[in-house]
């Protein structure tokens, strides 16, 4: 670090409460505005050297010997080029190895560009191309990469240069992660966030979950969509992650009770196979169960907390704020709710200018705060300059009652949520539009009890030669799309319902 | 006789979604294969119940989303063809 050890700036964050300009010391400013989240984890290391950290399988790897893995890989990678301002795709399964990758290309100040290892390969290309990527990182042998195995863990990992040199976006700007997501216009765009902003976003978080190196974590989820206010938060307070072997219901609990773990993190899905369960075993330990990708039913609520006397805690989060509300109190009086709004944030509702709903006031939400992103990358746009006085508008329809709990009815816009997936209709009709026999579509989501919603298209044909048919187009879409974002119903119709004046295609909402 | 042919007809038509859409076609996928053991993820096995729904026509009740249901394809058509004597 520059000017100061990280304690120093830790006791000046808690002085200043957070505010840079308010700090006295131009090094410890300095090095408060660039501070890497590696010295996060280095500093657990030094805390808690034979702690575990993480588990995957049957093999565990300490604190210690976690920094061992990831400062190997670091000398590696810097041998292979990367360096600060660099940015690397990261195509990898949930592992001990994606973990060290991260933070490797953290120590070498190059930002990460999580790859969802079940995108195609033109999936892949797009974002790699949106992204200016300039090298990727994966699981599988590709040509042109160079292997490489982890110490310790063994784990292999393939290294393909894209580009010769960055192109650099933003020079003032120690960016550490780049999560990207559809736009409106179906193009790829990326959530920019710093170092400092995710020091923020885990430090907001954890008033409320007071993660610390007592907690066992059981992960679940895709490390390729949740990774900056979960892992880095475990890691940075010296907690052990289990990354859970299979997902199913006997395996999570002999885990959680063999390793007595005290948080679960997942999402209604598990929740619901946890309900099921009749093997009698049970989660002592567990003090937090989190559910988060989709809205929790009640019926999995209840079910669950039944079968273990544990209420799961809804969370909601959104890649651009972060993890801004957890149900954490009165769970069991406000079924249904995502919480309150996290201390360090305010929250309002526009229901002066569009009121959605006459029930409830249900509005757009609003949210201002610490930890917010920093720009969206491609084309680069500055958080500034799209925060209204520094409110982040979330397309998300809620309401809040009148004890300031939050309350999620649906989405403003079109964006369809499948099993946490947030997908564009816009990306999959540009994809099918491109086939010579389909004169245009509609993609839109249908409620599905299991995943949320589910993606559906109806699509008008060209006129001239032979038909396609439904399952000619699904075959299309898997060949040219992830899997998720397949429409599970495809209906060939004879028109595309559009507005009269501006001919934009009018959704379906789901039903 | 027939409904061991009707047995073997479920089972190809769940062995061909497997292999073309959760596993690598080249990956040798019989009845008995642990499904479990064969890295299936949750998003693929929410993919292969809403296949088995649409195809077949039953709904699968949360309660038989169980290891022992889904462990095998024989042990999925044994699901199917309960559900189906149920309707």
């Amino acid at each position: 670090m520059r000017g100061a050890e990280y304690a120093d700036v830790l006791f000046v964050l808690q002085v200043f409460g957070n505010k840079a300009d308010a700090v006295p010391c131009e090094c410890l400013r300095k090095s408060y505005v660039w501070m890497n989240v590696y010295q996060l984890i280095n500093n657990s290391a030094k805390r808690y050297p034979d702690h575990m950290a993480i588990m995957e399988g049957d093999v565990s790897v300490s604190y210690d010997s976690l920094m061992t893995i990831i400062d190997a890989i670091a000398k590696d990678l810097h041998e292979f080029g990367i360096a600060g301002g660099h940015r690397v795709g990261l195509c990898f399964p949930n592992s001990i190895a994606y973990i060290a990758i991260t933070y490797a290309l953290w120590k070498l100040d190059a930002a990460v560009v999580p790859i969802d290892t079940a995108l195609k390969e033109s999936e892949v290309a797009q974002i790699c191309d949106s992204m200016r990527i300039t090298s990727i990182i994966c699981f599988s042998n590709t040509a042109g990469s160079i292997r490489r195995q982890c110490p310790e863990i063994h784990t292999l990992f393939y290294f393909r240069k894209i580009q010769h040199s960055p192109q650099s976006i933003s020079s003032n700007k120690h960016i550490a992660f780049v999560r990207f997501t559809s736009g409106t216009t179906g193009k790829c765009k990326g959530v920019v966030l710093t170092h400092g902003k995710i020091i923020q976003r885990i430090g907001s978080t954890n008033k409320v979950l007071h993660i610390n190196a007592k907690d066992t974590v059981i992960w679940l989820l895709s490390m390729a969509h949740h990774f900056v206010s979960t892992i880095v938060l475990y890691l940075s307070k010296g907690a052990a992650i289990i990354l859970a072997n299979g997902f199913w219901a006997g395996s999570i609990l002999k885990k959680a009770n063999q390793m007595k773990a005290t948080l679960i993190y997942a999402s209604p899905f598990h929740y619901t196979m946890l309900a099921n369960d009749q093997s009698g075993l049970m989660l002592p330990d567990i003090r937090l169960a989190i559910s988060t990708t989709i809205n929790l039913p009640d019926t999995v609520y209840e079910k669950f907390f039944k079968r273990y006397a544990i209420p799961i805690v809804q969370a909601y989060g959104i890649i651009e704020i972060g993890l801004i509300c957890i149900n954490t109190k009165n769970h069991e009086k406000k079924i249904g709710s995502v919480g309150s709004v996290l201390p360090d944030y305010k929250i309002k509702i526009n229901t002066v200018e569009e009121p959605l709903s006459q029930d409830r006031q249900c509005g757009e939400l609003f949210f201002s705060g610490p930890g917010f992103f920093d720009a969206y990358f491609d084309p680069w746009i500055d958080a500034g300059t799209l925060l209204n006085d520094g409110w982040f508008e979330t397309g998300d329809i809620g309401w809040i009652d009148d004890d300031g709990y939050v309350y999620i009815c649906g989405r403003k816009n079109d964006v369809i949520n499948t099993a946490g997936m947030k997908v564009f209709p816009q990306e999959i009709e540009n994809q099918l539009n491109r086939h010579p026999k389909i004169a245009e579509c509609c993609v839109y989501g249908k409620k599905h009890d299991r995943l949320g919603e589910v993606i559906a298209v109806d699509v008008v044909l060209e006129k001239a030669g032979k038909p396609l048919t439904e399952t000619e187009i699904q075959a299309y879409c898997r060949q040219k799309m992830a899997s998720y974002k397949v429409p599970e119903t495809i209906q060939i119709v004879g028109q595309i319902k559009k507005t009269l004046v501006t001919s934009k295609i009018i959704r379906r909402k789901p039903h | 006789m027939n409904s061991n042919f009707m047995h073997i007809q479920i089972e190809e038509k769940i062995i061909d979604f497997l292999k073309k859409e959760i596993y690598d076609e080249s990956i040798h996928l019989g009845k008995h294969t642990n499904l479990i053991e064969s890295g299936m993820d949750s998003f693929s096995l929410l993919s292969l119940l809403m296949f088995i729904e649409k195809k077949f026509n039953v709904r699968i009740p949360s309660e038989e989303i169980t290891e022992t249901r889904m462990k095998s394809v024989q042990n999925l058509t044994d699901l199917i063809n309960d559900l189906t004597k149920k309707k």
